[in-house]
């Protein structure tokens, strides 16, 4: 018996249980969040993924309550910060204290800031100040923050979800092109339909307490990202990824779409979130190969905060979304 | 990628592409041959059209045709799909979302991890659910509807053939048939046309006589001329139906017979148009004083256009006569005149309803030249030399309904002083206010009078600060 087949042997009953394991967080994640079942598959795939969510949405769709749900879900250390515009980098990532020790002596000492936790909410992300915002920048990418010269590492896994109202926009300031790229994902949190809105209403009216149980910790989690990274994909299905990105540059196709309205096109971050998304959604619906569907399934969530519109488009009432579809629908599958 | 059948271990797997290769293959076959078919009946439709014989086209399509197979099933094998592309088919046909194609491209992965494995393991069994026959049955293509098309030509043009020979060496013999008849009829056409100058030409002619002097002439008694004395055949048979026509009227007169009666079959537009012309001829039947004038008037239009008829005839005649025929112009003018005096004004005018028609048409422009003004005394209106008279002048039952078709403008003191109005104009005449218009002052409050921006720009602007988004 060969390393690799040691290997495959002791990952095989882990590849099995993905599926139900995730299936379990959702069911615990349910008890306290009613619907939003697109939203909870795209944090959990982003979780999986190794990747960061952007949540867009109106004050009071449960954002928060969803992200301090799948912390307990997943035993996972839990810290938010609520971002005002004075609050200063040091706030988020820490800062050097004077620690004096047992003999009287002094000594410089770093305090670490609530950015080092396994999953951060970063609260109304864009109400803090762009230099706020990109002290998050190398803690999203590299997973690490330098402080006076020291590099300290962030506990793994990190998954940062940030927030933000679309309504107001009065002293705000728009997450810049290249913090936005760093998120996996961009979902929007709609809002609630009737009956999920009645049961809003039970669940939060009356006396009983949800209790949310921990079915999943860090390290497991860590195990199901290699999981998710070898999961194959066949030559089409990648080269399909690739002619969606490509299809997003205006100088790829002068005459369409994205040539009248798209100024900046996806960054290549955007083909490996279809990627790795695709290799995780293949594995929740229990498939072990990625496939087109998978890659359409994630295309809004993946690309809508890459692609930067021109002023045609904002002229024209376009949205990235509409868009995106319509240049999903005239690249050829092979 | 795979291409060949011995990367494929699984015989499951190898067999259900198999059985894809051999459906797609078969259905390209039959595409191909389809359009080749379609090609060959097109050329086969060509060779019965032009060609006598039957069994000499039909042999060669025959052949060609199995030629046409065999190429085609040679081509349809070699451009058939790799094992991969099979693989793809198969999982959009099946909806197995791309399982099989990620299985085959892995398959000949040297050392296959657990996930390899179980993948391929998964596909294995989503194909075992799959019916390749059912998915990928052979089936003629979407355009057959062309091969029947033709077909169904073919079958009606061979019978055709059968019965009436190849089409299209009769055609040519139809159409060298019509060649030759219009090289026979084209002198005919030439003289009509000639003969309708003619007629036009002296219609003009009529027009610009003096009304008075057609009235003495009338009067005159006609003199025919002499016999073999050589005059122009036109002139000869104008001279023979006026003196027809007076000779007819004046015989329904004698008889008894209103001339109002005698005449309506050929002229009711006259009697429509001119009322005083029938009340004349009403007249005429009580008084025999006025009943010679009235009888002239009434039968110069006639005579007129009986002219025209008799040119027409004359010089139709004389196109198709030569020199001969105008040494005996007298005679034969002679002879036309005595066979129109042996009808009479009713029974030529039944007998001859195209002659009836043209004599009613020219009576009535005739009458309404006489009861309204020429339009060529008034074209010439602008030259100065005299005042232009509306038709409704003329017409008092129309004077009424008119409105005035110019005002005259005073153009002295058109420009007065500024700010003052033009007051001096006479009563009736056009005004032109005119005034000077000084811009006026516009109060502007802050973002207020900015109108001139694009109201897209604005919309932009008004979003981005509203809605901003990335």
């Amino acid at each position: 018996m060969g390393p690799e087949t040691k290997k495959a042997a002791t990952a095989g009953p882990e590849i099995e249980a993905v599926a139900e394991t995730v299936s379990r967080v959702r069911a615990e994640i349910s008890k306290a969040i009613v619907g939003q079942s697109e939203v909870v598959e795209g944090v959990l795939i982003a979780l999986m993924a190794g990747g960061h969510v952007l949540l867009e949405g109106v004050p009071g769709l449960g954002k928060t309550m969803l992200v301090r749900t799948l912390a307990q879900t997943l035993a996972l250390k839990y810290s938010r910060i609520q971002f005002t515009p004075d609050l200063m980098p040091a706030d988020v990532i820490g800062t050097t204290v004077i620690h004096e020790n047992g003999d009287g002596g002094k000594m410089l000492r770093f305090q670490p800031g609530p950015l080092f936790a396994n999953l951060l909410l970063a609260d109304e992300i864009n109400r803090t100040t762009p230099k706020t915002q990109s002290a998050l920048l190398e803690a999203m990418q590299e997973k690490q923050v330098t402080v006076g010269g020291v590099t300290h590492p962030l506990d793994e896994p990190f998954l940062v979800i940030a927030t933000q109202n679309p309504l107001e926009m009065e002293g705000t300031y728009p997450l810049p092109e290249a913090q936005l790229d760093r998120f996996l994902f961009k979902l929007r949190v709609p809002f609630p339909q009737r009956a999920e809105l009645n049961e809003i209403l039970d669940r939060t009216t009356q006396t009983n307490e949800v209790v949310v149980h921990a079915v999943l910790n860090g390290h497991e989690i860590m195990n199901l990202r290699q999981i998710v990274r070898s999961v194959p994909v066949a030559p089409h299905v990648q080269d399909y990824v690739v002619q969606l990105v490509l299809a997003t540059h205006p100088e790829s196709a002068p005459n369409s779409a994205a040539a009248k309205y798209i100024r900046y096109g996806s960054s290549p971050r955007g083909a490996q979130t279809l990627i790795l998304g695709g290799k995780v959604r293949a594995l929740l619906e229990g498939r072990y190969n990625v496939s087109i569907e998978d890659v359409q399934a994630l295309l809004l969530a993946a690309l809508r905060h890459r692609i930067i519109l021109n002023f045609e488009a904002h002229a024209d009432g376009r949205t990235a979304d509409d868009l995106l579809e319509e240049i999903a629908s005239k690249v050829r599958k092979n | 990628m795979l291409s060949t059948k011995s990367d494929l271990r699984d015989s499951a797997l190898d067999d259900t592409i198999g059985v894809v290769r051999r459906r797609v293959v078969t259905n390209r076959w039959i595409g191909l041959w389809l359009l080749c078919t379609n090609g060959l009946l097109a050329l086969l439709l060509v060779a019965l059209a032009l060609l006598e014989s039957l069994r000499t086209p039909f042999i060669a399509g025959a052949v060609l045709l199995f030629v046409a197979a065999i190429a085609t099933g040679i081509t349809a094998w070699y451009t058939r799909p790799s094992v991969y592309g099979l693989a793809q088919r198969l999982d959009r046909a099946s909806d197995l979302g791309d399982r099989v194609s990620t299985a085959v491209h892995f398959w000949s992965a040297p050392q296959p991890n657990e996930i390899i494995l179980r993948q391929r393991g998964d596909a294995l069994a989503h194909l075992a659910k799959v019916q390749p026959r059912e998915v990928f049955p052979v089936h003629l293509p979407s355009k057959m509807w062309r091969t029947w098309t033709l077909l169904g030509v073919l079958a009606a043009l061979v019978a055709y053939h059968a019965a009436f020979g190849p089409p299209i060496p009769q055609l040519k013999q139809k159409a060298a048939q019509s060649r030759a008849l219009a090289t026979l009829v084209s002198p005919l056409t030439r003289a009509l046309e000639f003969a309708r100058a003619e007629k036009k030409e002296l219609t003009s002619l009529i027009a610009g006589t003096d009304r008075e002097k057609e009235a003495t002439e009338a009067e005159k008694p006609l003199e025919l001329p002499p016999t073999g004395q050589p005059t122009d055949a036109a002139q000869m048979n104008a001279k023979a139906s006026t003196f027809d026509m007076a000779q007819a009227m004046q015989a329904a007169g004698e008889n008894g017979m209103p001339q109002s009666k005698s005449s309506s079959p050929l002229q009711p537009g006259q009697q429509a148009a001119s009322p005083s012309s029938s009340q004349s001829s009403d007249a005429s039947a009580n008084e025999p004083g006025q009943e010679a004038s009235a009888q002239n008037q009434q039968s110069m239009a006639q005579r007129a256009m009986q002219a025209i008829q008799n040119l027409m005839n004359g010089a139709l005649a004389g196109q198709q006569q030569a020199n001969s025929q105008q040494q005996n112009g007298a005679q034969q003018s002679t002879e036309a005149a005595t066979g129109m005096q042996s009808m009479s004004g009713a029974a030529q005018a039944a007998n001859s309803p195209n002659q009836g028609a043209q004599g009613q048409t020219s009576n009535s422009q005739g009458s309404q030249n006489q009861a309204l003004p020429s339009p060529g005394k008034h074209t010439g209106a602008g030259n100065g030399t005299s005042p232009w008279q509306p038709h409704a002048s003329s017409d008092p039952q129309l004077a009424g309904n008119t409105t005035k078709e110019h005002v005259e403008l005073q153009t002295t003191g058109f420009r007065g002083a500024p700010g003052k109005d033009r007051s001096d104009v006479g009563a009736g005449t056009a005004q032109v206010p005119m005034q000077n218009v000084a811009p006026q002052t516009v109060t502007t409050v802050n973002g207020a009078g900015q109108d001139s921006v694009p109201p897209r720009y604005r919309q932009y602007v008004q979003d981005y600060f509203q809605h901003g988004e990335k």
